[in-house]
């Protein structure tokens, strides 16, 4: 039986890859991370899902020179999981590590996806790790950890979830300094998607005025409107021959909605740009 | 009429002064000469009536009058016969004779008093009380001038009637039968009456079941397939005679989908829903379709109506569309019609200013005459020998304007109207009404250079406009203004009017900057204000930017919007944007000045009961008022739970379904969860597998321990529904009102939080003023659903005006009361706030407030707003990310208990 294993996204170490992930700032956010980082603040990005919240963390962890241990929370996801458990072996007991654990001691990027997931007890061991105390405390081992001096934490939270039960704290909110994300600006969007999607510019701003037209319905139905990641799948099947409204129609309205009606409007509004 | 020597109607004078001047005053309004023994015979007549009944008397006077000088003298004759025969045998068959028969014999219908004859014979077997209303539908068809559909609804009373029918059947059918005839379109009315009388030859119990049917939809089928699906309908009454009636009534399944397959005709209210969201989408404009028949016939205009106009707030459409012999055609023509009408919209046409104009044509000057209270655009027609064909010059240029500017943003769109707007225009062309020469640079500028020899025109017709097309679609082609588009008409007018004086467009289409004018006049008003103002300051802001930014912010403006403008000028200060001192005070002072004053608060109300006070949000001292708004709790007085349970048993399945999802989300008492890492005790059955995995040198699970949670939902929620005046307004396509539709949504609310057992209250709030907020307790957190609840539910109804703040104020205390976990607010309104004094941005940031007060109390607060297009200000109002904009209200049943489920899952 193999122990369960924290979902993490992925791992960056010494062996990232050289070139930088490529992310278009929008404002001011990277001097404003930047800052954070030098200040140990911790920061919670706000955005709608795709708009580029995680690039834009691997992009800062590449810069900053840190390696990024993501962990995608979930209702399932407890302390332990994240900072790490007792296992048996050879009639030994072997302690492992968890994500943050991991990355409290080795100086790296934690970045908590969606942390408005993770069950309530377990938002709460970060709290001491995002003041002024920066610790970690592994009650099972009788450790307290100081965090490395580079460790950092970042979590991602989208404000547009509609259950009333699931809201940050106020007493997790108050610990982050927040950057607000939304999606791109139509030319930088496009370069974006140009850019991620491997289309010319042309197919990209079609793309793009595409997506600007479903975020005007967004209320009628739409729990969100169609992210920017949804627009670069619908580029990467353009560029592999498939025709730019069946992209669209699949890469892009499909996943959005499930009502018939919805999606008739999408597709005359597909009909009309392509 | 001349006094002849001796008057006919001498004796009649001398039976009935009364009646006699009223004959002559009836005749002398005809102005026709009526011969002196036609008067004399008249008059004896009448008087033969009068001996008999007086009633009948005066229905023979009407209908003489009615006939004399129109009709030949046989036809005369034939009446007096008739009436002389029917008054034989009773005066009441003589009055109705009298009365009904002259209108079937001025009417030039076959053999229709023949018909009335027969149909008034065997009416009366069943009964003389059955005659008056059908007849009177007959007299109405054939005043209409009906014939066809009045001789069709003869035959229908002679087939029903000649059945055996009982008493009460066959005067339920005498009421029936008219009262639905009445109500089918005049152009359909003859053949929908024919496939009646064709049901009611095979079975009088097929008649009731089949004019539901019509009214349920199958009045939008053509003649003919009405008739093959009448004739599927009877074919299937034969072999099982309920299945039969369920087919015609369109009740069944297998029905509606005959009906679908055969519906060629598509309404407007079928397809409204999806063009508004199209609309939203496409222009994040609040531009929403309405139909045509809306419009007064004088808005409409030309004698010719036109398929599609707009006035910047509705795209009006025709009611119905069968233009086309496919559903699938007619469907996509009303798509077409609003695509390409939306793009005035879209690429700023009723945007144009003169002063724009004369900017870049400064050698030509608008008509000095023109008056100022017009819009740009009518003045620059007016500025043109004939305007109308300036107009008609203007549409066409926009056209092509247009067309090359979606050419680049929606290839895709041109592509596909592209095909249709030819056909049109190759049919404007064969109907040959039309002055070819028109329709060839119609053709030119809609389609594009050259296309006007593929709509079939003359090459020698097009030689006369030289290089012109060409030309225009050069200078149109990098990145056209509007007033590209009037630059062309300077330029081309001469030319063009020596050629043409009316240009057809393609289903109508045309500019109509009065309707425009028309929808939003306070703000061309103040544009107007501050426009002269800054203009005495020798400041330059276009009028259409200053239109434009009101339009877009409510009506409102500050001084940096102003000075923004002013900056972003071509003539403005260069260099970065800062606003001096001095032209800050001098903005503020042309602001202050232009807004008319506001209205003063409405009249008090003397009522004596709880009473609550609530401070306002003032925005335009960004402070609160104190004690400004005062809350009168009162009680729904409900009759009966009949209203309620109708609800109820309508949506059954519903009803069924929400049970079901409310059950899921009901919690267990005591959960026991199973394998965890740490707990309150050990799990022996994963103890019993680790201690073997242990022995057996496998890592064990270290998931040993069971916990026990008390799952509970503590959720408190209170719904406040809006009860304006505005929630009476009907539904389209239906007989409800909104609240109806509301109730409904309610009633199944109940139901969904009686299932789930969270505490929830309901109230609805309206008013009068700031001193008259009524706040009316539906059911109150402690109230459990009884009888009474539902009574009041079936009560609630429309009341006066909305003044949210106080209503939302007052709600907040009562959940502030509740001592629950979750507290949630879920406000259903139909509008905008609006009431004495509390308008626009006003009552917007008293909402806001109201709703940030409650968030700062731990209170959630969800608004629905239905029958209303998405708008920005919706968004200011309640944030953009919380609130809910269900624009057909229809749907609100059954996505109020959805909301709330997804809310607190």
């Amino acid at each position: 039986m193999t122990p369960a294993v924290p979902e993490i996204l992925s791992e960056k170490g010494a062996d990232s890859p050289p070139e930088p992930p490529y992310y278009l700032p929008s404002g001011d956010e990277i001097a404003l991370f930047e800052a954070a980082y030098d200040a140990r603040v911790p920061v919670m990005l706000k955005g709608p899902t795709g708009c580029g919240k995680t690039r834009f963390v691997e992009f800062m962890a590449h810069r900053l020179g840190r390696p990024l241990i993501t962990v995608a929370c979930h209702e399932d996801l407890f302390a332990s999981d994240l900072i790490g458990r007792y296992l048996l072996k050879d009639n030994e007991t072997l302690w492992i590590d968890g994500p943050l654990t991991k990355a409290v001691r080795t100086g790296a990027l934690c970045y908590m996806d969606e942390i408005v997931e993770a069950r309530k007890d377990t938002t709460v061991v970060i709290h001491p790790l995002s003041d002024s105390r920066r610790i970690l405390s592994i009650d099972k081992k009788g450790e307290v950890l100081r965090a490395h001096p580079a460790f950092m934490l970042v979590i991602s939270y989208n404000p547009g979830y509609q259950s009333v039960l699931k809201d940050l704290k106020q007493s997790t909110r108050q610990r982050f300094m927040a950057l607000d994300f939304a999606y791109p600006t139509p030319d930088n969007e496009a370069a974006i998607v140009a850019h991620e999607g491997g289309v010319d510019f042309k197919t990209a701003f079609q793309l793009v005025s595409l997506a600007q037209k479903i975020r005007n319905i967004r209320e009628q139905g739409l729990t969100e409107g169609a992210s920017t990641r949804l627009l670069i799948h619908a580029a990467r099947l353009i560029c592999r021959n498939i025709r730019p409204a069946d992209a669209c129609r699949t890469a892009v309205c499909r996943p959005l909605t499930d009502d018939d009606r919805l999606q008739e409007t999408l597709d005359d509004l597909i009909e009309d740009i392509f | 009429m001349q006094p002849p020597s001796e008057d006919p109607l001498a004796t009649l004078h001398l039976a009935d002064p009364e009646m006699a001047a009223s004959v002559a005053a009836g005749l002398n309004q005809k102005g026709i000469p009526v011969s002196f023994p036609d008067l004399s015979l008249m008059g004896a007549e009448i008087i033969w009536g009068l001996s008999l009944e007086r009633s009948f008397g005066q229905a023979l006077a009407r209908g003489y009058v009615s006939l004399m000088g129109e009709v030949p003298e046989a036809i005369l004759a034939q009446y007096r016969k008739t009436v002389r025969k029917a008054g034989g045998e009773g005066p009441t068959l003589g009055r109705i004779m009298a009365e009904h028969l002259p209108p079937v014999l001025k009417s030039a219908g076959p053999h229709l008093p023949d018909r009335l004859i027969k149909t008034v014979r065997i009416l009366r077997e069943k009964g003389m009380h059955l005659l008056h209303e059908p007849l009177q539908e007959v007299t109405q068809l054939l005043s209409a001038g009906e014939s066809d559909s009045g001789a069709a609804f003869l035959d229908l009373l002679c087939e029903v009637f000649s059945a055996d029918l009982t008493f009460n059947r066959a005067r339920a059918l005498s009421h029936l039968l008219p009262t639905s005839v009445a109500r089918l379109s005049p152009a359909k009315r003859s053949w929908q009456i024919r496939q009646v009388c064709r049901v009611a030859a095979i079975s009088c119990d097929l008649v009731d079941p089949f004019l539901s049917g019509i009214e349920n939809g199958l009045h939008l089928l053509s003649e003919k397939a009405l008739d093959t699906f009448v004739a599927a309908g009877l074919e299937k009454f034969m072999r099982n005679k309920e299945l039969g009636k369920a087919l015609l009534s369109l009740e069944s399944e297998v029905s509606r989908q005959r009906f679908n397959e055969l519906q060629v005709c598509v309404p407007l209210s079928q397809v409204k829903g999806s063009l508004n969201r199209y609309l939203r989408a496409r222009t994040g404009l609040g531009l929403s379709v309405s139909p045509l028949s809306q419009l007064s016939a004088a808005a409409l205009g030309g004698e010719v109506p036109p398929m599609v106009c707009s006035d910047s707030r509705f795209i009006y459409l025709p009611e119905e569309i069968s233009v086309f012999s496919t559903r699938a055609e007619n469907l996509s023509l009303y798509k077409l019609l609003t695509k390409l009408e939306s793009g005035y919209y879209e690429f700023n046409t009723y945007d144009f200013d003169m002063e724009k104009l004369t900017g870049r044509c400064p050698e030509w000057r608008p008509a000095p005459e023109a008056a100022p209270e017009l819009s740009d655009l009518e003045r620059f027609f007016l500025s043109f020998p004939v305007p109308s064909l300036a107009r008609d010059l203007f549409t066409v240029f926009e056209s092509a304007r247009l067309r090359i500017l979606m050419a680049k943003r929606y290839p895709g769109l041109v592509r596909q109207v592209a095909p249709i707007l030819a056909a049109e225009i190759t049919r404007l062309r064969e109907s040959g009404t039309r002055p070819e020469t028109g329709i060839a640079l119609v053709a030119e500028m809609v389609l594009g250079p050259g296309n006007a020899l593929r709509v079939g025109i003359a090459p020698e017709v097009m030689e006369g406009f030289g290089s012109i097309p060409d030309s225009i679609e050069i200078l149109l082609r990098d990145n056209p203004l509007v007033e590209t588009s009037a630059q062309l008409i300077i330029e081309f007018f001469p030319n063009v009017s020596r050629r043409v004086s009316v240009l057809p467009m393609p289903f109508g289409f045309g500019v109509r900057p009065d309707l425009v004018l028309a929808t939003h006049p306070e703000e061309e008003r103040l544009a107007a204000r501050i426009k002269a103002r800054l203009t005495e300051k020798s400041l330059k802001v276009y009028r259409s930017d200053l239109r434009r930014h009101l339009l877009e912010h409510n009506g409102q403006m500050s001084t940096d919007d102003l000075a923004l403008m002013l900056h972003n000028t071509p003539s403005g200060p260069a260099g970065a944007f800062s606003v001096p001192a001095e032209l800050q005070s001098i903005l503020s002072e042309i602001l202050s000045d232009s807004y008319p004053n506001h209205p003063a608060e409405g009249p008090e109300a003397d009522i004596s009961r709880t009473i609550y006070w609530y401070p306002e949000w003032n925005n335009g001292i960004s402070d609160y008022m104190r004690d400004h708004a005062r809350v009168v709790e009162r009680e729904i007085i409900g009759q009966t739970v009949t209203v309620y349970q109708e609800a109820l048993d309508r949506n059954r399945a519903l009803v069924k379904k929400i049970r079901y999802a409310f059950e899921l989300l009901k919690p267990e008492a005591l959960a026991i969860l199973r394998g965890w890492t740490e707990g309150d005790e050990f799990d022996y059955r994963a103890l019993i597998d680790a201690a073997i995995d242990h022995q057996m040198g496998r890592i064990p699970s270290e998931r040993l321990y069971i916990k026990r949670l008390k799952q509970q939902r503590d959720v408190a929620v209170l719904l406040l529904v809006d009860l304006s005046r505005s929630t009476a307004n009907r539904v389209a396509g239906t007989e409800k009102t909104i609240l109806d539709v509301e109730r409904e949504a309610i009633v199944l609310f109940c139901e969904a939080l009686a299932v789930v057992g969270d505490a929830f209250a309901i109230a609805g709030f309206s008013g009068t003023g700031r001193l008259g907020v009524d706040y009316w307790h539906v059911k109150t957190f402690n109230e459990p659903m009884e009888d009474e609840i539902r009574r009041r539910i079936g009560a609630m109804a429309p009341q006066r005006s909305t003044r949210m703040g106080a209503a939302i104020r007052h709600s907040l205390s009562r959940l502030e009361t509740i001592q629950k976990k979750v507290r949630l607010l879920i406000t259903l309104g139909d509008g905008f706030p609006n009431d004495t004094g509390y308008k626009g941005d006003y009552a917007i940031s008293d909402t806001r407030r109201a709703i940030a007060e409650a968030r700062s109390n731990g209170i959630h607060v969800r608004p629905i707003t239905v029958n209303l297009n998405p708008d920005q200000q919706l968004d200011r109002m309640y944030g953009s990310i919380h609130h809910t904009v269900i624009s057909d209200v229809r749907e609100l049943p059954d996505k109020l208990w959805r909301i709330y489920n997804s809310l607190t899952r």
